[in-house]
């Protein structure tokens, strides 16, 4: 087709398109005389027109994409008639349901649902609950059809239309519908909010939209608590703002409920049901008005002014009564201390009980949650990192806010770090990840280069620097260059501090005390002295004079505890006795873990104890099990704090040769499972988790996945092994001295424990010889590193050395025979597997090619499996010929990350390992941390 | 430190006054973006998927410009370049998949009205890119109003601001293009008809 004819044929048919229906053909005719062809296209666009109305072609911007349609087809008992509306959720369709002989309206979730059993799971459950609600003013909902194509949610059928058209079907002449209308309809709201609050459901996402009028003028609020219950709650920032989480994050549905949401819903904190009292004014305000109560461009802009602006009261008509008025302004109240609390009281006010006019005082009350600026968490669904974008405007008075940061998946939860001026939180990515900031006035982290496998960050004053270690080595990066530089060896990082003057203050190992250098490099000093009884100092903070520090020391049960110390003044002064993870928060108050919760205490103007009430801070933060001390929360010299609650889920999984997982055992877990041994019949399996605070062992079933507790000493306990029958169990505890001591207590856990072996040094038991005589340990020692150790559980209990070098032996596993030991060395610069005959003497040879650890047996000895560097799973057959065992050639099995343990059942073909079932919860932020008033 | 969000705001306005490189950057920044989160997306739907290419142009616009700073004329302008990187993302994943393994199972993407209840009428996308490009032959104008509609999400008055074109003639020139669309659209054998 040329232009000019398509010209032509445009011109002719929006010139028989402007005439009315009965005069077209006419005007075709006229227009188009001889030119049939002519004719014809004309025709056939006008048809086309009509058609493409009808399937809705492009009658709304964009590109909606689902599946086809279901319109005839049977789910279960429900027949398919039509579909009723596309949602921002999915398809709703109006079926039959043949068991019960009734209408139903299906509403379709997206497939992703049915791909995450988790997600449907939590569905579920929040669906069974919501089923509960019965009440003539609630649209019921009837339950969920899960089918193997689709699920959905079955709901009542309620015919009618709902208030947003209500509210557009007056004419713009009288807008606002009248007074009684809107009494009668609020009421019946009100009784449907009452319901649902009376059994704790709140429905976070009241809407005209959602609320229908049948023809009999009954009113029916739909979608009761579905918006969490499509969040799913794994989040709680995404659980608090309904809709924007909700898959469907169609720009028009965002705007529809984003008008409706409360100031502390926009902001992604706590949601109660102040939060439907809010809806419900605004509501109301639109009934009486015809207009929104809150409007603007954009959804940015919209939370803007639901967080900044009033409502235009003057558009309430002047015959509004008196109760009315009173009820939309204290629903519409930004503070939520402000705003009625209970949907009783706006009953009473919408009855006239609270007729007073609204007072100046309460006007500037609502004026002054203005300056708090505003915080909105808008999540954005399937972003990459799963970053959830905040906007926030630091506040000019300080105003406790609370808001969330989603990071990325970590291996390293713990290590948080916010910046001095409150503005910038730095976190670690974990092994083989960067080092993250996130800006609380951007809307996403950003890596830091050069900074992988960073962890424990701490802050320059100045804000332009962080501090961290990578590789055993204290460094610095500078913020504007990206410049890093190396100050320092530190094996095993305890954290550092940062002062004005440029002195940082670290710690560098599991002994001996803290050290100092300068920021900009130079010598490392000894900065503190040990008390007799302390092995070892860190976790250094300095306090605001940038002179004294504080610290936590290990050792024994009395020079235990957080200290303070000076850079003048090596001594240090106990100023608590019992806390480990802690954390100083300007002005005064000493911030720490407690029974997996978070505290403050204050303390006393000289910093030389602390005084006062406890103080809850949050219910659960997480703190690391196997480094003491290690809790994953910061505080910023501006009064602010980060904490993470959760480190994330794991669970117990067994996989198969091909690395496919053929069963999860129990739940999953957040307690920071560690597998440890399985005992040798494969039936149990020991595993360490930190409850409430506490390190503890216990006992799976290796099939039904069940649980039991092994110990509950307040103590840190670890390191279980099995007796060959599977009855006795040898772990270690923390107890006496901070030194860890080798214990043994029954299986069943009946008994006490008894003390196996007691010396100077941390110990970490690894097998027990088939013969029941031996056990194989590693021993901490500063000048070998670490040695394997072969303890006789008979006569005297001299330990014997079985590899002891300065390089590091350990995770010693003793062949099913008895008569050879596997274990990891790392002589040749990485660690490599090795095989020696036990008890020797005998030449030790190499198993594994380029790197490997985590050695395990098959039962029958024919095969040896352990773990490369590069995440995967190998195979070594195993030839034993008298006196001589030959390793074959490793084969790989499949990618299983180093960063879980893993045993093997006995005939191995089953490997026990973990799996990461959710990633760490997103970070808390509390912007200008306020004790709670007295 | 200089953030991607001030970077594609002050591009925005450089081109704005004219100059072109600015252009050939945001074309570049907003190309990135948007093919980063359609594989984000296409990764995390594996079945079923459920990509909304406007929602996309939204998200990126809000996180690529910085909203206190832009003028409605960015607005349009991004959401312009987005709508052609949209469709380009569109095209090049459709036909990476119809080269692939599973000959025949082409991406359907229904194009349907949110609120009335219809028979959603299906699409291949790639029909939907070869149709537009023979539209964009004999009537660019229309072509770039379909485009704009249907990859970018534009409404037809923010239509009309990017095109310097009045309300009425974008309405119009709308309609042209969304009969000739459909009737080209509805001569392909895929359409699926059945309930």
């Amino acid at each position: 087709m040329t232009p000019e004819r398509w010209a032509e044929i445009d011109r002719v048919w929006h010139a028989v398109l402007a005439r009315p229906e009965a005069e077209r053909t006419a005007a075709l005719t006229d227009l188009c005389g001889a030119d049939r062809e002519l004719r014809a296209e004309v025709e056939a666009l006008l048809t086309s027109l009509a058609h493409a109305s009808a399937a809705g072609f492009g009658a709304a911007p964009g590109i909606v994409n689902q599946h086809g349609s279901l319109v005839g087809r049977q789910l279960g008992s429900y027949t398919v008639h039509a579909l009723l509306g596309i949602g921002g959720m999915g398809e709703v369709y109006q079926a039959h349901d043949s068991t019960l002989g009734r209408e139903v309206a299906l509403k379709i979730l997206p497939d992703l649902w049915r791909s995450d059993p988790d997600r449907s799971a939590r569905f579920d459950r929040e669906a069974r609950v919501l089923a509960s609600l019965n009440h003539p003013n609630i649209g019921a909902i009837y339950g969920v059809h899960d089918s193997d194509s689709v699920k959905a949610l079955v709901l009542e059928l309620v015919e009618g239309e709902t208030l947003a058209d209500r509210i557009i079907r007056q004419p713009p002449s009288h807008r606002g519908l009248p007074i009684d209308e809107v009494t009668s309809i609020a009421g019946q709201i009100i009784d449907a909010l009452e319901a649902a609050h009376e059994r704790g459901i709140v429905h976070r996402d009241l809407k005209p939209g959602n609320i229908k009028i049948t023809s009999d003028g009954r009113v029916k609020v739909l979608d009761f608590g579905l918006a969490r219950a499509v969040s799913g709650g794994s989040s709680p920032a995404l659980a608090h703002s309904p809709t924007i989480t909700a898959v469907g994050t169609q720009h028009g549905m965002l705007l529809g409920t984003a008008a409706y949401m409360s100031p502390e819903q926009a902001r992604g904190r706590t949601v109660d049901k102040r939060a439907d009292i809010w809806a419900f004014g605004c509501v109301l305000f639109e009934m009486l008005t015809g207009a929104s109560a809150f409007g603007g461009e954009g959804v940015t802009d919209l939370l803007a002014n639901v967080i900044n602006r009033e409502p235009d009261w003057s558009a309430l008509p002047t015959d509004t009564p008196a109760a009315l008025r009173t009820c939309v302004k204290r629903c519409v109240q930004k503070d939520v201390h402000r705003r009625f609390h209970d949907i009783a009281d706006v009953r009473l006010a919408l009855e006239g009980a609270f007729d007073i006019p609204v007072t100046e005082r309460e006007r500037s009350g609502a004026a002054r949650v203005v300056w708090m600026g505003w915080a909105a968490v808008l999540v954005a669904i399937g972003t990459a990192a799963g970053i959830a974008l905040s906007f926030v405007r630091p506040p000019t008075r300080a105003a406790e806010v609370r808001l969330q940061i989603v990071t990325p998946p970590t291996s390293d939860p713990a290590s948080i770090a916010i910046s001095p001026d409150g503005r910038a939180i730095a976190f670690s990515g974990g092994r083989g990840r960067p080092l993250w900031i996130r800006r609380l006035e951007s809307e996403e982290a950003a890596p830091l280069m050069n900074t992988t496998g960073a962890t424990m960050p701490f802050w320059s004053p100045d804000n332009q620097s962080i501090g961290f270690f990578a590789d055993g080595l204290l460094k610095r990066i500078d913020l504007g260059a990206g410049f890093v530089r190396t100050l320092a060896s530190a094996p095993q990082p305890r954290r550092g501090t940062w002062n004005k003057a440029g002195t940082i203050v670290f710690g560098a190992g599991s002994v001996g005390p803290l050290y100092r250098v300068a920021a900009d490099g130079g010598p490392v000093q000894e900065v503190t002295r040990l008390l007799p009884g302390q092995t070892n100092h860190r976790f250094p903070e300095f306090l605001p004079d940038g002179q004294r520090f504080l610290l936590f020391s290990l050792g024994s049960t009395d020079v235990r505890g957080v200290y303070v110390a000076s850079l003048s003044d090596p001594i240090v002064r106990r100023i608590s006795d019992r806390e480990s993870a802690y954390a100083f928060l300007p002005p005064g108050h000493l911030l720490f873990a407690r029974q997996g919760a978070l505290w403050a205490r204050a303390l006393s103007p000289d910093d030389t104890s602390t005084v006062g009430d406890l103080v809850p801070v949050a219910p659960k933060v997480f703190v690391y099990m196997t480094a003491t001390g290690f809790g994953a929360f910061a505080t910023s010299a501006s009064g602010s704090l980060a904490y993470r609650p959760s480190p994330g889920q794991d669970q117990l999984v067994w996989r198969d040769r091909t690395g496919r997982t053929v069963a999860a055992l129990g739940q999953p877990d957040d307690n920071q499972l560690g597998l440890v041994h399985l005992s040798s019949d494969g039936r149990t399996a020991a595993v360490e988790r930190m409850v409430d605070g506490n390190a503890d062992l216990w006992l799976v079933d290796t099939e039904r996945g069940a649980l039991r507790r092994l110990t509950t000493d307040p103590a840190v306990d670890g390191d279980a092994i099995f007796s060959p029958d599977g009855n006795r169990v040898i772990y270690v505890t923390d107890g006496k001295a901070d030194v860890f001591q080798i214990y043994e207590r029954r299986a069943d856990g009946t008994g006490n424990p008894t003390m196996v072996f007691e010396s100077d040094e941390n110990k970490n038991p690894h097998d027990w010889s088939p013969d029941g005589k031996y056990m194989l340990y590693s021993s901490q020692r500063v000048e070998t590193n670490l040695d394997l150790m072969a303890l006789p559980l008979f006569g005297e209990r001299t330990p014997l050395e079985v590899a002891r070098t300065p390089f590091r032996e350990t995770d010693g596993r003793f062949s099913p025979d008895g008569r050879w030991v596997s274990y990891t060395s790392t002589e040749t610069g990485q660690s490599e597997i090795y095989i020696q005959p036990f008890p020797g003497p005998g030449p030790k040879s190499q198993v594994s090619v380029g790197g490997g650890t985590r050695a395990r047996w098959r039962r029958d000895g024919r095969e040896l499996f352990y773990v490369t560097a590069d995440d995967r799973l190998m195979v070594v057959p195993m030839a034993q010929d008298g006196s001589t065992i030959r390793a074959g050639t490793p084969q790989p099995l499949f990618v299983l990350s180093t960063m879980f343990d893993y045993e093997v059942s006995p005939d191995g073909q089953r490997f026990l390992t973990h799996a990461t079932i959710s990633e760490a919860s997103p970070i808390t932020v509390i912007l200008n941390w306020k004790p709670p008033a007295r | 430190m200089s953030t991607p969000t001030h970077d594609v705001t002050e591009l925005l306005h450089a081109w704005g006054d004219g100059d072109l490189n600015a252009r050939e950057r945001v074309v570049a920044l907003v190309y990135q973006e948007l093919r980063h989160r359609a594989a984000v997306h296409l990764r995390r739907e594996r079945q079923g998927h459920t990509l909304q290419p406007t929602a996309l142009v939204h998200e990126a616009y809000l996180r690529l410009v910085d909203q206190r700073k832009a003028e409605w004329q960015n607005r349009a302008q991004f959401l312009a370049v987005a709508s052609q990187m949209m469709r380009r993302i569109l095209i090049d994943s459709a036909r990476a998949r119809k080269r692939g393994k599973r000959l025949g199972a082409r991406q359907q993407i229904s194009l349907d009205h949110v609120d009335i209840a219809t028979r959603p009428f299906e699409v291949d996308v790639l029909d939907l890119d070869i149709a537009l490009t023979k539209l964009e032959a004999f009537d660019r104008r229309k072509s770039r109003i379909a485009e704009l509609r249907f990859f970018g999400g534009l409404s037809l008055e923010e239509t009309g601001h990017l095109l310097d074109l009045s309300l009425a003639t974008v309405e119009r020139d709308w309609q042209g293009a969304r009969a000739w669309l459909f009737r080209t659209l509805s001569a392909q054998p895929r359409v699926v008809d059945d309930p």
